[in-house]
């Protein structure tokens, strides 16, 4: 591994999975395991902001699986190579939905061609506005659109729900794939180290 | 008791006795935070000098209780977010959203 001009140079990629038990209690552990393994891949002081947003993504993707996969087991994966950090997590759970959603185009994955392109509002407030567009049949990537704070007071609409804004805005490209051969459901997170 | 309070000169400050700030513990940090403001505590800083991370779903709760302290006339700030944290309120512009304290202040307008 060589680091020239905050540009990561691998040989070939690095790669690790990490099997998840969906129990809270066992997130703290697995935190610290994947950031060590992070930290010795990516030892420079240089990268101790792209590590510490990887780990609020490790944090997220964890709250997620435990919060609405139903799925007993969730892998975890990190990828370090062509100058980039990839962390995925992957269940064959619940397929991805959203609790009060009915509109068009419909959240049923696989997607009908026709709905290729369109956009689905996950949520909204007065400062932000999620949404996930349908990329293709089998997925959807997520778009945050901000929005300036003024004075922040009572009648100030604010959602209380981050878990996907927060790995939206770490991230430089998040998605979501679900695979119709296996019944998988992986999110993706791919931060640029430079 | 998740939290531990310490009457301070204009506010009370609600220490986090936790490590982990996670979806596990967010309704009862909700729920411990609403009855203080129940019961006048309407100015509060929460001091997270003990805690290693935050989720989002505690960041929901945090954000629930300011609603709920806003609408009681009260406030409530942050204070002691190690730099993880800290990063993870400016990115999200949560630092605009808390008054955010690096330690306990003298007095909290």
């Amino acid at each position: 591994m060589l680091l020239h001009k905050n540009t990561l140079i691998v040989s070939e990629d690095i790669r690790k999975e990490f099997l998840f038990n969906n129990q809270t209690a066992s997130m703290g552990s697995l935190l610290n395991e994947m950031t060590a393994f992070l930290k010795i891949h990516l030892p420079s002081e240089a990268y101790d902001d792209k590590i510490s947003s990887c780990k609020q993504i490790i944090i997220e993707l964890l709250t997620n699986a435990v919060k609405h996969s139903e799925a007993e087991n969730t892998t975890v994966s990190v990828a370090i190579g062509n100058n980039r950090i990839e962390i995925s997590k992957s269940d064959t759970g619940r397929k991805f939905y959203l609790a009060h959603y009915s509109g068009i185009p419909p959240l049923n994955l696989p997607f009908r061609k026709e709905y290729v392109g369109g956009r689905i509002k996950i949520y909204e407030d007065d400062i932000s506005h999620l949404y996930s567009i349908i990329h293709n049949e089998n997925r959807i990537v997520f778009e945050l659109l901000e929005y300036p704070i003024e004075d922040v007071n009572v009648e100030t609409n604010l959602l209380e729900h981050y878990g996907l804004l927060i790995l939206t805005k770490l991230s430089n490209e998040f998605f979501y794939t679900f695979d119709p051969v296996t019944g998988s459901n992986i999110f993706t997170t791919v931060v640029h180290l430079s | 008791m998740m939290i531990e309070t310490h009457q301070r000169s204009n506010y009370t400050e609600a220490k986090l006795l936790i490590k982990e700030a996670n979806l596990d513990v967010a309704e009862q940090f909700k729920s411990e935070i609403q009855h203080l403001v129940d019961r006048g505590h309407t100015h509060i800083i929460v001091n997270f000098e003990n805690v290693a991370y935050v989720d989002s779903s505690f960041l929901g709760a945090l954000v629930s209780v300011l609603k709920y302290c806003m609408s009681k006339k009260g406030d409530i700030a942050v204070a002691g977010l190690n730099k993880d944290i800290s990063n993870l309120f400016n990115l999200i512009r949560m630092n605009k959203v808390f008054k955010v304290f690096n330690s306990l202040p003298d007095a909290f307008a």
